[in-house]
């Protein structure tokens, strides 16, 4: 798997061997060697020093399942940090059937627009000026028009363009959408600041990976896929009602963000829920059990029909109907189905606009529930009024244009949706982990020895979640495939197949090195480029403010705080 | 008695016509606790993550019931 690096200043491409040295790292991983090798920590993430990295993981290209993960990092323009953000669709599978580990796209055009066209062994940088100021949607469709219809594509829409710190990479899902998204910490602006308006990757032919030993790692690969089909989350829960079935249980928990974290109940939980969705769906003719990537075997996302039976979007996630739902008081899945059309279109990260929008309600710029105010507001983002570019620097920034106390983010990166004075594990994950604020580097939703409102055993908790999402997000795979780790037999397999693809001596320890060593780099990133503990914080109103209807707070010491991934 | 069992995710699919406010209505016989109202509905305590008893959550299954109380049971979920 080779290394495509792309000068954008000098417009010139060029392919590499990586070497042995890079021969263990993928993902999350390898995003944070090349940032902390190549890039000066202190760097203007939207100047030309910073790099925008896209890469699959160390299990790309082989058959263990999910492992068309694409990761996307660089130093990120919201939070300051060090940022990967990965995620599903076509373009990591494409990348390995192209014989790549990554596209490194260094140096800026300023002012220009481009597209890079990647073959097998070829890559192209083609003028883009006829896509330039085009959202996702539009974009795409188009591209697939000039290259074939079974492209795979990464792209960036208006909110890329404009330098939005709260602006995603797009990625093509099955269905060609431009709709599964590297959605956290602003990386769409980081490539709009490069002048590359989206890559475009042949769909190449079955990828060419070396085994130490196939056989068993054919047969790891199909024990750990019937692990994850018997596990009751991933082999069950989540195809049938994709993420969204979390909503009554996180409502039930008390700790389903609401009207800008101001409660952990909301009383038109229902109608958002994944049941009511997967209902809905199947009226309409929409799907759920949806595979994201080819060959998924878990299939948690869905295809979202409206009112007239027409798509509107899809990969419709949990995190997206609470955010833009409860947590803006709004109760109708198909006004949040807008929304989250409307931010995938444009190249907005929906978690960071559901928050953004909350903030905005609390300021009384808009009420509670108002879905038209909520359209007009993402329309002011678009067209890039006064006020739509403030909203575009995400959520701390429009709470201090607004005045408002209560600002949900931990590094400048807004709190997902779990509120964390209710699930405590995830709270030390939001206030530690080196990417600011974020569920998936770390949620305690599934643990069951340590009670989600007490306080002791949480630094430990966060701190083994931290380590194995790291791991997962390095190996390429989506870490629900890693629910069923929970049972030690699962990671035997998982651990047999790194030995079996890469050969030498592996064990669980050397598996969750991997997780360990790149924390470790991500966060001499971050203090190189100024982090420090007191940066590990949540924000104050949540140490201090009851959450009704638990009354919790969050109370783990700071200096308990700082004994979390100790690396 | 009467008692009322709200399901959730997997355990809701298995009732067709599922009344989403009301939950399933148990007629049970008084002093039953929480794991008969399980058993009534065939569902295994060990595939439970979550029981809440009146918006209480609790995690005592030998718990009594009483005439109207509102039971919720959610399997394990995950996701986000």
């Amino acid at each position: 798997m080779k290394f495509l690096r792309v000068d954008m200043s000098a417009q010139t491409v060029k392919f590499e061997e990586p070497g042995e040295a890079y021969k263990l790292y993928g993902g999350r991983g390898l995003i944070a060697k090349i940032l902390t090798e190549e890039v000066d920590p202190a760097c203007d993430p939207l100047g030309p020093q910073n790099k925008l990295i896209i890469c699959t993981g160390l299990l790309a290209g082989t058959s263990a399942p999910t492992s068309g993960r694409l990761s996307v990092g660089g130093k990120s323009p919201l939070t300051g940090t060090i940022k990967e953000a990965n995620a599903g669709g076509t373009a990591g599978w494409m990348m390995s059937r192209l014989g790549l580990r990554a596209i490194i796209v260094e140096n800026a055009a300023p002012g220009k627009c481009f597209i890079l066209k990647v073959g097998s062994g070829t890559a192209q940088l083609l003028p883009g000026e006829a896509y330039a100021g085009l959202n996702n949607y539009e974009l795409v469709a188009r591209l697939q028009q000039a290259f074939g219809e079974k492209i795979g594509v990464i792209s960036i829409g208006g909110a890329g363009e404009r330098g939005y710190r709260n602006s995603t990479v797009q990625i093509t899902n099955t269905e060609g959408y431009p709709s599964r998204a590297a959605a956290r910490g602003g990386l769409g602006a980081v490539m709009g600041s490069k002048g590359l308006k989206a890559i475009v990757l042949e769909p190449g032919a079955a990828p060419v990976v070396t085994y130490h030993d196939r056989e068993k790692f054919n047969s790891a690969v199909k024990s750990y896929v019937q692990g994850i089909k018997a596990h009751p989350v991933s082999g069950e829960a989540m195809p049938a009602l994709g993420t969204a079935v979390l909503i009554n249980i996180v409502n039930a928990m008390g700790a389903l963000p609401t009207r800008n974290f101001s409660s952990g109940s909301f009383e038109g939980a229902e109608a958002i829920s994944g049941e009511r969705l997967a209902q809905l769906q199947a009226e309409r003719g929409g799907k759920n059990g949806h595979a994201c990537q080819p060959g998924c075997p878990i299939g948690c996302s869905n295809i979202y029909k409206d009112e007239k039976g027409e798509y509107l979007t899809s990969g419709f996630e949990y995190e997206t109907i609470a955010l833009n739902g409860a947590n803006c008081g709004i109760a109708s899945l198909d006004a949040i189905a807008r929304i989250d059309r409307l931010c995938d279109d444009f190249g907005l990260d929906t978690m960071e606009t559901g928050t953004t929008i909350a903030v905005c309600m609390e300021a009384g710029r808009i009420p509670f529930g108002d879905e038209k105010g909520v359209m007009a507001l993402l329309q002011e983002m678009s067209d890039g009024t006064e006020f739509g570019k403030v909203l575009g620097q995400g959520t701390a920034a429009t709470g201090k244009y607004l005045g408002v106390q209560r600002i949900p983010t931990v590094k400048g990166q807004s709190i997902a949706a779990y509120d964390p004075r209710a699930l405590k594990g995830t709270g030390v994950t939001y206030a530690t982990s080196p990417m600011g604020a974020d569920h998936t580097c770390g949620n305690s939703i599934l643990e069951q020895n340590v009670a989600p409102t007490q306080k002791e055993g949480q630094v430990e908790v966060s701190t083994n979640l931290q380590v194995g999402m790291a791991t997962f997000d390095s190996l390429g795979l989506c870490i629900f495939s890693g629910f069923c780790t929970a049972d030690p037999a699962n990671i035997g397999h998982l651990v047999d197949m790194l030995a079996s693809r890469f050969g030498g001596a592996w064990d669980v320890n050397k598996l969750f090195s991997i997780g360990i060593d790149t924390l470790a780099m991500e966060k001499k990133f971050n203090a190189a480029a100024g982090f420090s503990k007191t940066d590990n914080r949540l924000p104050r109103f949540m140490l201090t403010e009851p959450l009704p209807p638990s009354n919790s707070v969050f109370d783990i010491p700071d200096e308990e705080l700082d004994k979390a991934i100790p690396f | 008695m009467q008692v009322y069992v709200k399901l959730y995710a997997t355990f809701r699919l298995k009732y067709k016509d599922y009344d989403v406010p009301g939950g399933i209505c148990l007629e049970l016989p008084p002093g039953s606790t929480i794991a008969d109202a399980m058993q009534a509905l065939e569902i295994q305590p060990e595939k439970v993550s979550l029981l809440r008893k009146n918006e209480v959550i609790t995690k005592d299954i030998h718990a009594a019931l009483a005439e109207g109380d509102v039971l919720e049971v959610f399997p394990y979920v995950g996701g986000g």
